[in-house]
């Protein structure tokens, strides 16, 4: 095994061919330092009821809790959480929207929203699920979750979060990645 | 309503109107209140089944009626059903019966 060191730091070490770098090396800014990743592979129909709790969505298996969990993170630096949790849809609703985002340890962020005009039999909206957002790494983000979340606003239509008929065989995914600042 | 009706369709038509979770796991309800129970779901799922199987002749027959448009261009022209509209109409009922 050999190390390289700047000063008293090791910077790289090798292991039977194998080089790595320490995890105490600072990369420059822009760089992607860490990933968390989350992929379920539905491939019978599946629909998950949305309450108006903006509640972590869950699919039953082979899915699960749409979550990642244990991830700890730099203060100051940049978290991009993406994610598909399915096709989103509302049932004879002119009133209430649909809304799905994210919890990040535990605080709500609503990502995407989608309302359907029509109240009428048959008039249902179906929306795409596929969301992102950017988040800032406050102080002391350690062994945090993150969720994929949806809730109605309100009334006594049926909303869903769904995997079904027409985007079968899917993916359902969450992705994180750390980018140092 | 879907084709094949499952346990949310029949919570939901139940009167529980804010509940999450899979269609094939645990549903969570509000704190207080009394969830259904898997027997009531699953008779409700049947009654709804049955009553979607019912109107298969309705389904049947929608698509095939001439364009709303036209029978109203009918209806102001003739002001009334012509006789060929009235026997497109039939057609449609015709072919597709509704069972008694």
């Amino acid at each position: 095994m050999a190390t390289l060191k700047l000063g008293s730091t090791t910077a790289m070490s090798e292991s039977s061919g194998a080089v790595s770098i320490p995890s105490n090396v600072q990369f420059p800014a822009g760089h992607i330092i860490k990933t968390h990743k989350l992929t379920y592979r539905i491939t019978t129909t599946q629909n998950v009821a949305v309450s108006s709790s903006f509640a972590v969505v869950t699919y039953a298996s082979p899915g699960g809790a749409m979550e990642i969990t244990g991830i700890t993170a730099t203060q100051g630096n940049l978290l991009h959480i993406s994610g598909y949790g399915g096709t989103v849809y509302a049932q004879e609703d002119g009133s209430y929207a649909t809304c799905i985002g994210f919890g990040i340890d535990g605080e709500e962020h609503g990502q995407f929203h989608g309302f359907n005009y029509g109240t009428s039999t048959g008039k249902y909206g179906f929306w795409n699920g596929h969301i992102g957002m950017v988040y800032t790494v406050p102080a002391n983000f350690t062994n945090k979750s993150i969720e994929l979340r949806c809730k109605k606003e309100g009334g006594s239509a049926l909303h869903q979060i769904r995997a079904s008929t027409g985007v079968l065989p899917v993916t359902l995914w969450m992705l994180v990645h750390e980018i140092q600042q | 309503m879907n084709s094949k009706i499952n346990r949310i369709d029949a919570v939901h038509s139940l009167g529980f109107h804010n509940f999450h979770g899979p269609d094939s796991g645990e549903f969570v309800f509000p704190d207080g209140e009394t969830p259904p129970s898997e027997s009531e779901i699953q008779a409700e799922v049947k009654r709804l089944q049955a009553e979607y199987d019912a109107k298969a002749y309705a389904r049947a027959r929608q698509p095939l009626y001439p364009d709303i448009g036209d029978q109203l261009d009918d209806l102001y022209h003739k002001g009334a059903f012509s006789a060929e509209m009235k026997a497109k109409i039939k057609k449609v009922k015709d072919d597709n019966p509704k069972p008694e």
